[in-house]
């Protein structure tokens, strides 16, 4: 059976799992390293979140410049 | 001194809201968030949530984790149509036995349904508003009780320490 929260995971774009190891290794790194609080952590995975959407779920091990300005442009 | 008490309750339903829908979560995590036993998270992993790979720590997205958690709650839960009591032994909402039920007072708003299983005879409660009452009737056969509480009993009590009583014994003796 289909529902509503199963059906917000159908429309989720394709989870990148490498990046969900980096991006969770940086949520602890935040956490327990530089002793931020636990909505600073959410901000940034929020920001990532929003980066990661942008570029389709691609590898953040191909990470380049232009693909940060680009998402900058897209922002403003 | 007392112990404080760690033991994990037994709970059917979960606070889903907890699992945040965009990070992952390892099995310790799980544990954590629900105040379950880490072999609890375990067995839910070998139920549903698919993990993001093969590698260790697995992991779990937290949308996969809220779904499977809120359809298994929702699997669990039974609705009683009109006239319907959930029965305890059947595990299912259950017709009353031959249409027949108890109406016993509660508050003003509210009033207790009793009546027996149409299937395996066992007495089943439910409690619905007053107002409900007339629409019930077309389904159900009800019958008033009469209150369970001494202070709605019409009768007096020959053990009370009112006058009023005291005389009621008097002129009807127990004997």
């Amino acid at each position: 059976m289909q529902t509503a929260t199963s059906r917000k995971t159908a429309s989720m774009p394709k989870l990148n799992p490498l990046n969900e190891r980096i991006k969770r290794d940086y949520a602890r790194h935040l956490k327990a390293a530089q002793g931020k609080s636990g909505a600073t952590v959410d901000a940034a995975l929020k920001a990532i979140a929003r980066f990661e959407d942008d570029t389709g779920g691609r590898d953040f091990k191909t990470f380049r410049r232009e693909q940060a300005i680009a998402f900058k442009d897209r922002l403003a | 001194m007392r112990k404080p008490n760690r033991s994990r309750a037994k709970r059917r339903r979960h606070a889903l809201n907890r699992a945040k829908t965009g990070i992952s979560y390892d099995i310790a995590e799980i544990a954590k968030l629900f105040g379950v036993h880490r072999n609890t998270a375990r067995q839910w992993l070998r139920e549903g949530p698919e993990t993001i790979d093969d590698r260790r720590p697995l992991l779990i997205h937290g949308a996969a984790l809220k779904a499977f958690l809120a359809e298994r709650q929702r699997a669990r839960k039974h609705v009683c149509g009109r006239g319907e009591f959930f029965c305890f032994k059947c595990r299912a909402p259950r017709t009353a036995y031959e249409g027949m039920a108890d109406v016993a007072g509660c508050t003003a708003k509210i009033a207790k349904l009793t009546a027996m299983c149409a299937v395996c005879e066992t007495e089943m409660h439910r409690t619905v508003r007053r107002a409900d009452l007339g629409k019930l009737a077309l389904v159900l056969n009800l019958k008033s009780m009469a209150s369970e509480r001494l202070k709605d009993r019409p009768e007096a009590n020959a053990n009370g320490d009112f006058e009023k009583d005291r005389v009621h014994a008097e002129i009807e003796p127990a004997e």
